[in-house]
């Protein structure tokens, strides 16, 4: 525990502390007449406004994690990990719509849940369930990952501490994370997001302002970045994308994109605004932060040319890549700037890691608790199961980190992508149309899965020695139908969750059909036309919080 | 805008198939069909932001600006065609959607699924 930086250390705990008690103060923030009720505790009363929503559903998709990570890959490979520019760009076009209409049905029905909504929409308890697992299975080691995020910061200022006692820090600010959720539930991280991308923004304009100058401009900087990638043995790094990664830039782009909103944590943001109004607005706002993901990848570049290198973590022994943007901001700045930087990513870290262990336990709470286990439970005791629920999963991401290697969490994280993008046909395309027979959408599912695993087990990793797991990009000669290669002798690499995704819709229309000829009935159909279009302010809008 | 009328939103959905459900066929607007698909021509202008997946278009270095690989400006740049697109949807949109939906045609969302709570 040599070498901590006291300075960094005293503004990172300063501002900790400030929004420990702001989390806790939230419970009163805009509060409505009671707690004990999912649409109060886990969705802040369902009016939260333009605002509070950008700085909310911002704080929840832009989370420490891809702060800590985009910048390594492209330190790291280059192009290929820009694509997350392209990703947050797609995205808000793509899901304009349909997030409106998922708004406007659950607004209606009191649906809390994406899979709520799918229970609704095809009477069908089963295909509810896998959409609640997956997304709760999606959603842990995204958790988990906030927490790698929030180590490297701590590792970076010193606390680097091997075994139980290095990740002690961590747990400690879990535990004050768990607490202030259990009480105030969705308010706190909404109130925190304020904070937390005030803070980020402040600190990525300075340093996208500041520090180019440094090393001689964007020039300088690309050059420097270029001549690293030339002299490395690979041919998939560079500052431009090769003949091979292209379609991997371009469909992981498009995959993360029409991923993103399937998962749980990013329905529950959505869900909690006040009106369709609120939802438009943002779609057109939140790219500000895409703009600010692209400048923060960059610094990958601006680290290459500052000579600046990840620092090894010491309760594996392995260099954790993760470090380079804190140990950019440690060379560069003062300490106190340097410890307001750490903050803004520790704190980054804990706004996303509430709203997802909140949408997990919501999933928990609404579609396996009341459905299996206790059926006519009070809107009060969903309301206990969930805080219950969301300390649980918060837990379970600590003992992930302590117990089992973080590399164990970035594999998983990128499982969860292709894993969640096989709810689509079932939560995206049911909001235009429940022309998808409900056994199909599970056939659907299961094929998508399987295969989606084992694509991703396939692919080996040689840089990092793995023979399975090692990355998303899929070799298409690799792809095989039952023995067919129909890519034979291609270097082309694409995204396994795309290529998930059609398997998946080409077994759901088939099965559809084939069932619809049988004659096989499907479900009630809970939802209305108009349920679609359900607005704040409309006569007959069901209540907030009353059952 | 014809408001809807109360035979009419019995009709069965088109694409409900056999699911022996009646579905509104017309929504607030009085012109809707099946799911209540509100479609607008400036809808298509979602589409212009895909043009960022085609990456032919732009993998090159040159032309450089402020000292950024054409890669990486044109990229950027299309945060605000993003932008533009989706606030023109937006603009266009705005008041497509006729607030005065008749109290008495068809109830509130009607339960049955035990999801209400």
């Amino acid at each position: 525990m040599s070498g901590v930086n006291v300075v960094e250390l005293a503004v990172f705990t300063l501002l900790f502390v400030f929004v420990a008690v702001m989390g806790f103060m939230a419970a009163r923030w805009k509060s409505g007449d009671t707690m004990d009720h999912l649409d109060e505790w886990g969705l802040g009363g369902r009016k939260f406004g333009g605002w509070i929503t950008w700085f909310l559903v911002g704080g929840d998709l832009y989370t420490a994690y891809t702060f800590v990570a985009v910048p390594a890959l492209v330190f790291g490979a280059g192009a290929i990990g820009f694509f997350a520019l392209p990703y947050t760009v797609v995205l808000y076009p793509i899901v304009f719509l349909p997030v409106l209409r998922l708004w406007s049905v659950s607004r209606s029905h009191g649906y809390v849940t994406p899979a709520d909504f799918v229970r609704g929409r095809y009477d069908s308890p089963t295909l509810a369930l896998i959409i609640a697992i997956t997304g709760i299975v999606a959603t842990m080691p995204y958790i988990a990952l906030q927490l790698v995020g929030l180590e490297a910061v701590l590792r970076t200022m010193g606390i680097n501490g091997s075994g139980f006692v290095g990740h002690l820090p961590l747990f400690i600010a879990f535990l004050v994370l768990a607490l202030y959720t259990y009480k105030s539930g969705l308010r706190a991280p909404a109130l925190i997001a304020f904070v937390k991308d005030g803070l980020i923004y402040i600190v990525i304009i300075a340093a996208v302002v500041y520090l180019p100058s440094q090393f001689g401009g964007w020039s300088a900087i690309f050059g420097a970045a270029s001549d690293k990638f030339e002299a490395t043995p690979s041919p998939a790094d560079g500052i431009l994308l090769t003949g091979n990664n292209q379609l991997q830039y371009a469909t992981l782009a498009l995959g993360s994109a029409l991923a993103l909103f399937l998962y749980p944590h990013s329905a529950t943001g959505i869900l909690a605004s006040r009106g369709r109004n609120v939802i438009k607005k943002n779609m057109i706002a939140l790219p500000a932060y895409s703009f600010l993901l692209g400048l923060l990848a960059l610094l990958g570049y601006v680290a290459i040319a500052a000579g600046v290198n990840p620092i090894t973590n010491e309760s594996t022994g392995r260099v954790d890549s993760n470090t380079l943007v804190p140990e950019l901001f440690n060379s560069q700045f003062p300490d106190w700037f340097a410890g307001v930087a750490y903050a803004a990513i520790g704190i980054g870290a804990l706004v996303p890691a509430a709203i997802m262990s909140i949408a997990a336990a919501n999933l928990w709470t609404r579609n396996i608790y009341k459905e299996y286990l206790v059926k006519n439970a009070t809107p009060k005791q969903e309301a206990t199961q969930a805080k219950w629920a969301s300390l649980v999963v918060k837990f379970g991401a600590v003992l992930f980190i302590l117990f089992i290697d973080p590399q164990f969490s970035i594999d998983l994280q990128l499982i969860g992508g292709v894993i969640i993008l096989q709810t689509l046909p079932a939560v995206a395309i049911a909001l235009y149309t429940r022309w998808l027979h409900s056994k199909a959408l599970i056939a659907g599912w299961v094929v998508g899965m399987a295969w989606g695993l084992y694509l991703l087990w396939t692919i080996p990793n040689p840089a990092i020695g793995k023979e399975h797991f090692g990355g998303s990009a899929l070799t298409l000669s690799q792809l095989s139908i039952f023995g067919w290669h129909p890519f034979e002798g291609s270097t082309v690499q694409i995204y396994v969750g795309i290529v998930a995704l059609l398997a998946n819709l080409l077994v759901a229309v088939v099965v559809t059909v084939a069932l619809r000829m049988a004659g096989v009935r499907d479900g009630r159909d809970a939802t209305r036309g108009k349920d679609y279009h359900a607005d704040e302010g409309d006569p007959q809008l069901r209540e907030i919080a009353v059952h | 805008m014809v408001e809807p009328g109360g035979a009419d939103r019995e009709r069965r959905d088109p694409t409900d198939w056999d699911s022996g459900n009646p579905v509104d066929r017309i929504e607030g607007t009085g012109q809707d069909e099946g799911n209540a698909i509100q479609f607008s021509w400036w809808n298509l202008l979602l589409l212009v932001p895909l043009i960022m997946l085609i990456t032919p278009l732009y993998n090159s270095e040159e032309p450089e600006m402020f000292g950024m690989p054409y890669f990486y400006w044109y990229q950027f740049a299309f945060v605000f065609v993003g932008v533009a697109c989706v606030g023109i949807v937006f603009a266009t949109t705005k008041n497509r959607r006729h607030r005065s939906v008749d109290p008495h045609a068809g109830s509130g969302p009607v339960d049955g699924t035990g999801t209400q709570r």
